[in-house]
């Protein structure tokens, strides 16, 4: 059977070169997005944090594929908008199917411009409590205190209660505290004060507030709220306490404690 | 106690100044030094002991052999320091207020080998344990420093308690019409140096806040030689931070002074 090369030139000319020529479109669509996307990184994550920066740059890579896409779809001739509009079609199916990972997708979007949180910072969202690890394009990781990896999905932190304990560098401690009720509370409050002021990592501004709150069952119940490095409030809370014990036992200031009066009475009392 | 001191292998040497009890000795890899914060304030100059206390904390450094010779140098603190004057003060307009603040310093431990001059720093301590405070919102931009015990005085005869503290001069210009009253004075000590005059007192360099109307902020210098009250004194330590340019926009944070309302 003889070769025929013009077949062959035209199989090659018709089919094999274009398809070359697309994919090669689509390599240096890649290169390209992947390009400007480790740009967009290398700028954005000194503003805006590295986790953010990589969401953006990530989101921003994919819009480019897709355009590539789109313009490799065009040079072969056939209809954009049809193209368009059976995955217009498709996406609605899609979107039925995925809109819990968008809606995940589109929460990690409004967090990154809100901000709430950096990574490292001491975070509570519903009811998980741990620092910060990383925010992804579906989810933010949390690091508990026992070294638990919690992941917790965009949409649920951008529609929670979320503390974020370590947004200022100042926090105050307050400590509610109880004294035997036969102490005097003028002195039980200088004593306050005396120790605070003694106490270097009690910060002198803003002041400390000390409160006499009122009585308890057995008890005078004071309120001592001190200012602190938010890195050492439990250091400052052991050290403080520590102090405040130590001069409660000097001073021989007693802590409440339960008492229970008994009343005997006598029969014929009971008769009567 | 402020002084250098050549150390052998097995030498232990102590010394007091003010909270701060000290003790270094030379190992044969480096040298190892303890402290301790005493409740009350006492001067002990440097002296050799025997042995120390069995219940101090030894810090351990690795450091070449040559090291030989320590220096005990004063330092400022390391953030802003916080005084207030002894009763709320009023500056009528166009004119100055001087005053002196007498700031803690810190002991910094310096090694040297002998015949040269490339220090290593192993370490810094207070003499004073101060507490901290905040300068600023509790919830804006700010600053942690520390809250100076003494008062700011209005004269050199008021000041009592100067062992182990720098003096300095303070220039409060009020450059507004209207009379200037405040209640706190913000230092940033980490931007001045330390002179010591032929009597052993220690002093910094001038530090001028200039009130131009702004709310709460002033614009601050620092003055590049020792100050005209201690004249012939001698440069000990240099700044931890050189002023910059940009300290009088800082001045929000790095030296301010409030009114109490």
């Amino acid at each position: 059977m003889k070769f025929d090369f013009t077949s062959f030139l035209k199989v090659v000319s018709d089919y094999v070169l274009p398809a070359i020529g697309m994919c090669a479109w689509m390599f240096f669509g890649f290169w390209v997005a992947s390009l400007l996307a480790r740009m967009l990184y290398g700028g954005l994550s000194r503003k805006l944090g590295a986790d953010a920066a990589r969401t953006i740059s990530k989101t921003v890579k994919f819009l480019l594929i897709v355009l590539f896409a789109v313009s490799l779809i065009q040079s072969t001739g056939m209809d954009v908008k049809a193209v368009l509009g059976a995955a217009g079609v498709a996406g609605v199916a899609i979107g039925f199917a995925a809109q819990t990972s968008l809606s995940n997708l589109i929460s990690g979007m409004f967090l990154i411009l809100e901000h709430p949180f950096k990574v490292g910072d001491w975070i509570e969202v519903e009811g998980t409590s741990g620092y910060v690890h990383s925010v992804e394009l579906l989810s933010t990781y949390i690091r508990t205190f026992d070294n638990r990896m919690v992941r917790i999905p965009n949409e649920l932190v951008a529609k929670s209660k979320l503390i974020n304990y370590t947004k200022y560098k100042i926090r105050r401690m307050d400590l509610d505290i109880q004294v035997s009720c036969k102490e005097s509370v003028g002195k039980v409050m200088q004593i306050f004060r005396e120790v605070v002021i003694a106490n270097p990592s009690c910060f002198n501004e803003p002041e400390p507030l000390i409160v006499f709150k009122g009585f308890g069952d057995a008890s005078l119940i004071f309120l001592l709220a001190v200012w602190t490095d938010q890195t050492d409030m439990q250091g400052t809370r052991t050290s403080l306490m520590k102090d405040i014990k130590d001069r409660f036992d000097r001073e021989g200031i007693e802590l409440p404690y339960q008492r229970m009066a008994t009343v005997e009475v006598s029969a014929s009392v009971r008769k009567q | 106690m402020w002084a250098q001191q050549d150390c052998r292998v097995g030498q232990i040497f102590s010394c007091a100044v003010a909270q701060l009890r000290l003790w270094f000795m030379r190992n044969s890899q480096g040298w190892q030094v303890a402290s301790r914060h005493e409740t009350d304030a006492v001067f002990e100059p440097l002296h050799e002991i025997a042995s120390a206390d069995e219940t101090i904390e030894w810090r351990r450094f690795v450091t070449p052999q040559t090291a030989s010779v320590m220096h005990l140098i004063p330092v400022l603190p390391d953030r802003p320091v916080m005084s207030r004057p002894e009763a709320r003060i009023e500056i009528a307009p166009h004119h100055k207020g001087h005053f002196f603040v007498t700031i803690p310093v810190w002991m910094r431990l310096q090694i040297t080998s002998t015949g040269t001059q490339h220090p290593m720093i192993l370490c810094e301590y207070p003499t004073r344990v101060l507490s901290k405070t905040w300068f600023g919102h509790p919830a804006e931009e700010g600053e942690i420093g520390y809250a100076l015990a003494t008062r700011a005085r209005q004269s050199l005869e008021e000041l009592t308690d100067v062992d182990g503290r720098a003096i300095c001069p303070v220039v409060v210009d009020n450059g507004t019409h209207e009379p200037l009253v405040f209640a706190q004075l913000q230092l940033s000590a980490q931007h001045m140096s330390v002179y010591q005059t032929d009597d052993g007192k220690f002093w910094t360099n001038e530090c001028r806040l200039v009130y131009t109307g702004s709310v709460f902020t002033a614009a601050v210098t620092f003055g590049h030689t020792a100050p005209e009250q201690a004249q012939g004194a001698r440069l000990v330590s240099g700044p931890r931070a050189v002023p910059t340019t940009g300290l009088t926009a800082r001045a929000i944070v790095g030296a301010i002074f409030r009114q109490p309302y």
